[in-house]
């Protein structure tokens, strides 16, 4: 993770949040709460996240309150390294079953 | 209000009463057993048969499929037709979701029989795709997460129905376009096929209920809640379209920098114009509705 990366999730949210306060988008702005984004922001939201972090993250455990604000994003998403539930998601779904003929 | 400037739901929804009985009629004379209709083969070949027509292919048009050879091309539309019925499987099981929360509901209870219908049907093709995609890819995964719902009945019925219609016509006109593509494995056609025959009964009562409940709430919301659902349902284009380029795709299919893949398929001149074709319909039914008042940004 690096700074580069808060920004471009920074730059992200700043352009498709609605109705932002005057004073901006604070780190702690509640973006579902407040209805900045909806849950239809979410899927495309993922797809950023993890074209920065380089892997997938693993959707099903996911709640609306890991995007609760950009601070949780950050660190949910991209602070401290390897989500550790991204290795279980793709344990999860076998690359290529059995009726696939090469 | 009354009843001459807006029809109550009960109005609007017996106004439809007649649509609602032919379809009604036509679910039960084409009522398939999805475990008899199709025989499944022990294995498939995905770079010597086609199972997805190479023109909707997400990286069609671009500079990537250039760079495919012809086995390439096959491979990764394999891929396309797993994540397209992937996408139909993580949709459907969203709407039979919606439909059966809506069964017998005091004032839907004129168009319970057709809820069971379309909860038939919905879930005979979630056996289709999914027989598919268990027996020779896999199911590509969903990056929607479930949140609680709306407190509105009112907003949430219109939004439900809405992307459900949505929904449903993009995929339509995929299953139109490959049923009757004679490159394609009979395997993939027949799903197709199948999908298309409910479908086209779908879309009609899509619409028709869509309008019922427009017609019904919207001159009773404020400018401000229209705003709203004009960009949900804005926003609901771009999510729906993002699905069909899955990067899960493009790293099964062997190219290195999957999202990268992604994010310039979407943005490709060729593929804006490939989805305003296949949008067409439905945003005209939209704009002429008065749900919409403009395309949607950043989607074509």
């Amino acid at each position: 993770m690096s700074s580069d990366d808060v920004e471009m999730l920074r730059s992200w949210v700043a352009r498709k949040a609605k109705d932002l306060p005057p004073e901006g988008l604070a780190d702690d702005l509640p973006l579902l709460e407040g209805r900045h984004l909806t849950s239809l922001h979410i899927p495309e939201l993922i797809l950023l996240l993890e074209g920065l972090r380089g892997e997938a993250i693993d959707v099903e455990r996911l709640q609306a309150g890991d995007f609760r604000d950009l601070r949780t994003i950050a660190a949910r998403f991209l602070v401290g390294g390897p989500d550790p539930d991204a290795a279980c998601a793709a344990e999860t779904v076998p690359a290529r079953p059995r009726g696939a003929s090469l | 209000m009354t009843s001459q400037t807006a029809p109550t739901l009960r109005e609007a929804i017996a106004a439809m009463s007649d649509t609602v009985e032919r379809l009604n009629e036509l679910s039960r004379a084409k009522y398939q057993n999805p475990y008899e209709a199709v025989e499944w083969p022990e294995s498939v070949n995905p770079v010597e048969d086609w199972f997805f027509t190479p023109e909707l292919s997400t990286l069609y048009g671009t500079p990537y499929w250039q760079q495919l050879d012809d086995l390439g091309q096959r491979r990764l539309t394999f891929d396309e037709a797993a994540n397209f019925f992937s996408l139909n499987i993580h949709g459907e099981k969203a709407l039979m979701e919606g439909l059966a929360s809506r069964l017998y509901r005091s004032d839907l209870v004129e168009i319970a029989d057709y809820l069971h219908h379309f909860l038939d049907e919905e879930n005979k093709h979630s056996v289709y795709f999914g027989g598919f995609c268990r027996r020779y890819a896999r199911v590509y995964r969903s990056r929607h997460v479930s949140f609680p719902r709306r407190p509105e009945r009112e907003v949430e019925d219109l939004l439900f129905f809405a992307k459900v219609l949505i929904f449903e016509e993009h995929a339509d006109r995929y299953n139109v376009l490959q049923a009757k593509d004679a490159r394609l494995h009979p395997l993939a056609r027949f799903i197709n096929e199948a999908h298309h025959a409910d479908e086209s009964r779908h879309l009609v009562f899509n619409r028709a209920i869509v309008t019922a409940f427009w017609d019904a709430y919207s001159p009773g919301w404020n400018e401000g809640q229209r705003e709203e659902i004009r960009d949900y349902l804005g926003q609901f284009f771009a999510t729906t379209w993002r699905e069909y380029y899955n990067p899960d795709v493009y790293a099964d299919s062997g190219f290195d920098a999957p999202w990268l893949v992604a994010e310039d398929a979407w943005n490709a001149p060729e593929q804006r114009a490939h989805r305003r074709r296949v949008s067409a319909k439905c945003l005209r039914f939209f704009l002429s509705t008065g749900l919409l008042l403009e395309e949607p940004a950043d989607v074509f």
